[in-house]
């Protein structure tokens, strides 16, 4: 092999070099920005409870939950979610994860406290899971606890009054309060199921 | 084969057929003009609930078409028409007030998710398998009395409903 055979061998050796460093740099996943507050949903909460009282987020370290913002003037998606909760949850006490399932908490935080009044909640709640819980945060709270958790809600007029558009997820966290995905009630009762399977199973 | 054979072959058929024919128990239907409207429902609601959601089908059987502008619910203080949409992850409500067309030979389904009629300040909580009057007002049909029966608060209507309607707590 002359030398210049070789610097020519080299030389394509260290572009191809090259190309594979750039290949991964590109392909791999954007560094996490958000390692502090584990996620940028969620974070600390502390909010007035349908049942009296607060319900603080630290309160809930070791217990993993769903969070879902709606209103009881809700006909359909608010009731419907509620359901689905309630007979996932009616399912995984009767399966092997009866035990896990009873750390098991959702907190359904009012998007209308103008009218959502603590009684009312709670009075609303009882149709459903007891580990569903109610929060009625203040109409001044509201707009930064719905930041905290990226939710969506607006007035929307209609003529006899008002009612209001909402994100339809539930959000979950894990034992450690960290974000953990979402279920909505358009996916199959078997994915939503699966989701909180391996959201209690950790 | 045998006459016993070719009895309960027949008979068979017979059954089979008339399992297809027979109405489900539980629904039922109307018509005013060229309208068929099929099983008007609602759900049972939770206690304090104020609102809650009708459903139906209309048929429109003749060449013109006609529109659903309002209706009423003797369960509720007043009633309007909403339609509800789910984009980017939101639930989406708005009033419609023109109604819902209904086009020569087509069918519309107010159901849960979609367009519904939205009884709005109930005055007491709807229990299941309980029955209240409404009235529905088309714009060239008319105005029909029909009933609307309250199904279980998880029902969301067809096939769906039989997954769904387990799982509340009696009160």
């Amino acid at each position: 092999m002359t030398a210049l055979k070789l610097i020519r061998y080299g030389a394509w050796s260290a572009i191809a070099a090259l190309g594979v460093v750039i290949a991964v740099v590109l392909l791999s996943p954007a560094p996490r920005t958000d390692q502090a507050g584990g996620g940028r949903i969620g974070g600390p909460f502390k909010i007035a409870s349908a049942k009296g009282g607060e319900i603080d987020s630290a309160s809930l370290r070791g217990k993993p939950y769903g969070i879902f913002f709606g209103f009881t003037q809700c006909p359909d998606i608010c009731p419907g979610t509620l359901m689905d909760l309630t007979a996932l949850m009616d399912d995984l006490d009767k399966g092997p994860m009866a035990a896990k399932a009873k750390d098991f908490r959702v907190l359904f935080i009012t998007v209308d406290p103008e009218r959502d009044t603590a009684e009312i909640l709670a009075n609303y709640l009882s149709a459903f899971d007891g580990r569903i819980d109610g929060l009625v945060p203040t109409v001044e709270a509201l707009p930064a606890l719905a930041k905290q958790f990226a939710a969506y809600y607006q007035k929307v007029p209609t003529s006899s009054g008002y009612t209001m558009n909402h994100t339809s997820a539930v959000y979950l966290f894990n034992r450690e309060g960290v974000f953990a995905g979402t279920i909505d009630i358009q996916e199959s009762r078997s994915s939503q199921k699966a989701k909180l399977e391996r959201l209690l199973g950790r | 084969m045998s006459f016993t054979r070719r009895a309960a072959l027949i008979a068979a058929i017979c059954t089979i057929a008339l399992a297809f024919l027979a109405p489900d128990a539980k629904a039922h239907g109307y018509k005013i003009g060229d309208l068929e409207i099929g099983h008007p429902w609602t759900r049972a609601t939770p206690p304090s609930a104020k609102v809650a959601g009708g459903f139906l089908k209309v048929t429109n059987k003749g060449s013109q078409p006609d529109r659903l502008i309002s209706a009423t619910f003797d369960g509720s203080a007043s009633t309007e028409v909403h339609e509800m949409a789910h984009e980017g992850g939101v639930m989406k409500m708005r009033e419609l007030p023109k109604g819902i067309e209904i086009k020569p030979g087509e069918t519309v389904e107010l159901k849960p998710g979609g367009f519904h009629l939205m009884f709005i300040g109930l005055k007491s909580g709807l229990k299941e398998k309980e029955r209240l009057k409404g009235t529905l007002v088309f714009e060239k049909a008319g105005t029909i009395e029909v009933d609307f029966a309250v199904e279980s608060m998880g029902a969301r209507g067809g096939n769906a409903q039989e997954h769904h309607n387990h799982g509340a707590k009696t009160q």
